[in-house]
């Protein structure tokens, strides 16, 4: 059920975006933002689908933490 | 995909920088976990050091002119390490948006409706955001006027309202920490809420002709900070050793005012001016990711190719209205919202990430970086004039 609404989503996404770079036949544009829309696509998909994405966030913190030795002490 | 020069008037722009600023309040939990009763002073340590933060952005807006960030980068570092440079300017800018997406999603489930998916929250919110770019950003900015005025009128009502029930000995005793916490604490305030303005550094081409941005981004960080003081003031004395212990101790204060059975559930009043407050904050980071990300995607280096035209009118001889909203927007927006699912899984998480890596990771991007961009065009004489002459 997650999967159709992203899906839903997306071809909304698309069908707001996409017609004005189609008229306008900026192709290159068109390429560019297909490939993120794609991969934007893909990670709804996975998260709609319970796969647990590692956050950023986390990965950042252990980086300053342990590998900068940049951080405070939490209270 | 430019923004329209002479949008916005630098009164529009003070408002807006506190209104951005105002939103992050929301987030002061953590600096009152770590300075306790001494927290205020905290708004007025942090906002001095944040003054070469902003000294900083206005010298990089003063060299190159009607440029915004991603624009400058690219001018200063050249087309390929431009583009590195302003990958990581758009990571800072795009986990801003999810960070306080997510930060709106969880004070809504968890302080106004319960047991709502978070997921829906975000979702609503985003496309609240993805529409006032589509209608023009510069129109959110003339709102923010507007947006001043309620929160700060809900501000002062609240401060007022909350006075009797105010003890001033819960101020003492004063600097009784350790002096690496006042540290902690001035530190997590200028990076934390004050150096993410530097968000607008990708609005301030908007301005109108001859205006600088450095004045009305010092200006607006001056009234925020004052606003953060008072605020933190009020919650010390009204919450005393609670302070410290509550997770937003805003909102608790002003849970206290009950002056009469009509006046109370006050905090429901102050819930919708902070939503709106984090809604603002949202779509200016969302806005600023989104046209970053348009502009270096795109060719052309002075204008980008979305200069979406519609027409308003369907009759002949109305003019074209042009809609500057970045091409991306809703894409943009998508990734905000799946980035925001899965940031943190609690908000113990959450206070964690701000207390101890947040303010080092906000200063990397929102001091360092702009500070070497000044340094290497500084050595390298590299200006707007120059640039032209190339």
């Amino acid at each position: 059920m997650k999967v159709l609404l992203v899906i839903i989503a997306f071809i909304g996404i698309a069908a707001l975006d996409v017609p004005d770079m189609a008229k306008s036949k900026r192709w290159r544009d068109l390429a560019i933002y297909s490939v993120i829309f794609l991969l934007v696509f893909a990670l709804g998909v996975a998260v709609a689908m319970g796969v647990k994405v590692p956050s950023p966030i986390k990965a950042i913190q252990v980086f300053y933490r342990d590998i900068l030795r940049l951080s405070f002490k939490p209270s | 995909m430019k923004p329209q020069n002479g949008s916005i008037s630098s009164k529009d722009l003070i408002f807006s920088v506190f209104c951005f600023m105002q939103a992050t309040i929301l987030r002061s939990g953590y600096i009152i976990s770590m300075t306790r009763n001494d927290s205020w002073i905290m708004a007025v340590t942090g906002f001095i050091f944040s003054l070469p933060i902003v000294a900083i952005y206005a010298a990089l807006l003063r060299k190159f002119p009607g440029k915004n960030l991603i624009e400058i980068d690219e001018i200063i570092f050249g087309p390929v390490l431009g583009k590195v440079v302003s990958v990581l300017y758009l990571f800072f800018f795009l986990s801003l948006a999810a960070l306080n997406s997510w930060d709106l999603g969880i004070f809504v489930v968890n302080f106004m409706i319960p047991d709502t998916p978070i997921s829906a929250v975000i979702l609503i919110s985003l496309i609240g955001c993805v529409y006032s770019i589509r209608k023009g950003i510069e129109n959110l900015i003339y709102l923010s006027t507007f947006i001043f005025i309620v929160a700060v009128g809900s501000m002062a009502i609240n401060t007022i309202l909350v006075l009797k029930d105010v003890q001033l000995e819960y101020l003492k005793p004063f600097f009784r920490l350790e002096p690496m916490k006042y540290i902690q604490g001035t530190v997590s305030v200028t990076a934390v809420p004050m150096a993410e303005v530097l968000a607008f550094t990708m609005i301030t081409p908007m301005l109108e002709k001859d205006q600088k941005a450095g004045k009305p981004l010092l200006i607006g960080l001056v009234l925020s900070a004052a606003s953060m003081a008072i605020v933190m003031l009020r919650d010390i004395i009204t919450l005393g050793p609670l302070v410290s212990i509550v997770t937003l101790p805003e909102f608790e204060a002003v849970r206290y005012i009950s002056l009469a059975e009509p006046l109370t559930r006050m905090e429901s009043i102050y819930a919708v001016v902070l939503i709106v407050l984090l809604l603002f904050k949202v779509t200016i980071l969302l806005y600023a990711f989104a046209l970053g990300f348009t502009h270096m995607l795109s060719r052309e280096k002075q204008s980008l190719p979305n200069h979406h035209i519609t027409s308003t009118s369907s009759g002949a001889g109305q003019p074209l209205s042009q809609k500057s909203y970045p091409p991306l927007t809703l894409v943009s927006a998508a990734l905000v919202f799946f980035y925001s699912l899965f940031v943190f899984e609690s908000v113990m998480e959450n206070m964690d990430w701000g207390a101890t890596a947040a303010p080092f990771f906000s200063l990397t991007f929102a001091f360092l970086l702009p500070a070497v961009s000044l340094l290497v065009a500084s050595l390298r004489k590299i200006d707007r004039i120059r640039e032209v002459k190339v």
